[in-house]
């Protein structure tokens, strides 16, 4: 077969699934970045598509970084606020949901200082130590998946786990993203593991 | 030879691909004679495969829009730019114009009274807004034209009954309320050249609507203030 007859048979080719693939991801981020650009002049019908479509991926690291369903609603809706307001700054140079990422983990953290304050004022020092499920009983080993263990873990090596090994990101990004040092966010990191290995083989 | 304790304390850094090689080399020698760190090792691995395959996404229980819709602001008062800001001028004659129709209402109602207060008659009702301005929708108007006519005619009949008695404002005021629709008029001078060159813009004639809906409500207080 002459060059030109295989070009031209390769040509006829349908598109792989690959191909396919990455046009149908294309797809998705031109329509979200032209959702992202009426939504930065106001539409918030747009804004609202944004939240339909991203909802369930900022639920999840809601949840995984709060450990509780009625915080992680509180804290998926704040996110949603906080990026309404913060829109106009976004460049499209990531996903919208990656962009929403140290959003939900600035509030958890900043919510979680308050939480703490009000706990520490309405309880005594001894009473803190339950707050540090960690240092506690795990749950009973029928109970405990991977999920149910995160609930358990201190804040901060939870965290540590569901940013690094959940969520890809790297320690430095960590750092970035929860005002501590590198070594702060390994340290927790390494608590996290070790914690949850012990919940998991009971 | 490193201890069990050193070798697990290198697990983690060894999963994450950070120990260098001759770290590496002594938890590998390590490793190999100890049947505890490799099970360690392989209960670490899991744990990250099982934390790997964890769903991306959860749904929330229930629909959490409600929540979120009712907490937006308007983009208008978040955004530090927009065609709206260039007409930030016209707030300081707007405010003025209230700030002089309180000051009248003041003066009225707790300075001495210097003769009867005159009663208009069921001549001089002009004071109301023409009913299709009561709403000041553009969309309920046949076109912005027709709606400033309207405007116009119900503001110039206001100022022309606060014209035809003085004796019912205190002396000054109404030359400071032609000095403040003056201003007004100005900016909605402005406004209407703006239109001009760019007339299909709703914000503009928005604007517009709205600053005289403004002017005709300031004439409105002030007229209803000599009554009181």
């Amino acid at each position: 077969m002459g060059e030109v007859a295989l070009m031209a048979e390769l040509e006829a080719k349908p598109p792989g699934p690959l191909a396919a693939a990455n046009d149908a991801r294309d797809e998705r981020r031109a329509r979200e970045r032209e959702l992202v650009r009426r939504a930065q002049g106001g539409d918030v019908a747009a804004f609202e598509q944004l939240y339909r479509d991203n909802v369930r991926r900022v639920f999840a690291l809601s949840m995984r970084m709060c450990g509780d369903a009625t915080r992680a609603e509180e804290l998926t809706q704040d996110a949603f606020v906080r990026a309404w307001q913060r829109l106009p700054n976004f460049r499209g140079e990531s996903a919208f949901s990656s962009w929403m990422h140290p959003l939900v983990v600035n509030l958890a953290l900043t919510q979680r200082r308050s939480r703490l304050r009000y706990e520490a004022r309405v309880h005594s020092t001894d009473d803190l130590q339950a707050f540090d499920h960690g240092q506690g009983t795990p749950e009973p080993a029928a109970a405990v998946d991977l999920e149910r263990a995160l609930e358990t873990l201190p804040p901060g090596a939870r965290a540590a786990f569901v940013l690094h090994d959940v969520e890809g990101y790297r320690h430095e990004e960590i750092a970035q993203m929860t005002g501590t040092a590198v070594g702060t966010s390994k340290a927790q990191l390494h608590r996290a593991r070790r914690l949850l290995r012990e919940a998991l083989s009971c | 030879m490193l201890t069990c304790a050193e070798a697990r304390e290198r697990l983690d850094d060894h999963v994450d691909e950070l120990l260098d090689a001759a770290a590496s080399r002594e938890l590998a020698a390590h490793l190999e004679g100890c049947a505890g760190c490799r099970a360690e090792l392989r209960e670490l691995r899991r744990l990250l495969a099982e934390a790997a395959a964890l769903p991306d996404e959860i749904e929330p229980p229930r629909d959490l829009w409600g929540g979120i819709a009712s907490r937006l602001e308007p983009r208008g008062r978040v955004l530090p730019f927009g065609p709206l800001r260039r007409w930030a001028f016209l707030a300081p004659p707007l405010a003025a114009a209230a700030a002089l129709a309180l000051a009248i209402g003041l003066g009225l109602r707790s300075g001495p009274a210097s003769g009867p207060v005159p009663v208009p008659g069921p001549s001089q009702t002009p004071f109301s807004a023409p009913p299709g301005l009561q709403a000041a929708s553009l969309g309920g108007m046949a076109s912005l034209d027709q709606a400033e006519a309207e405007y116009r005619r119900a503001t110039e009949q206001l100022l022309e009954s606060l014209r035809s008695d003085p004796r019912a404002l205190p002396p000054g005021t109404l030359e400071a309320v032609e000095k403040n629709l003056s201003d007004i008029d100005r900016a909605l001078g402005e406004i209407r050249t703006a239109l001009g060159k760019d007339p299909e813009n709703a914000q503009l004639a928005r604007l517009l609507n709205g600053t005289q809906r403004r002017k005709l409500q300031m004439l409105q207080s002030v007229a209803r203030l000599t009554r009181t």
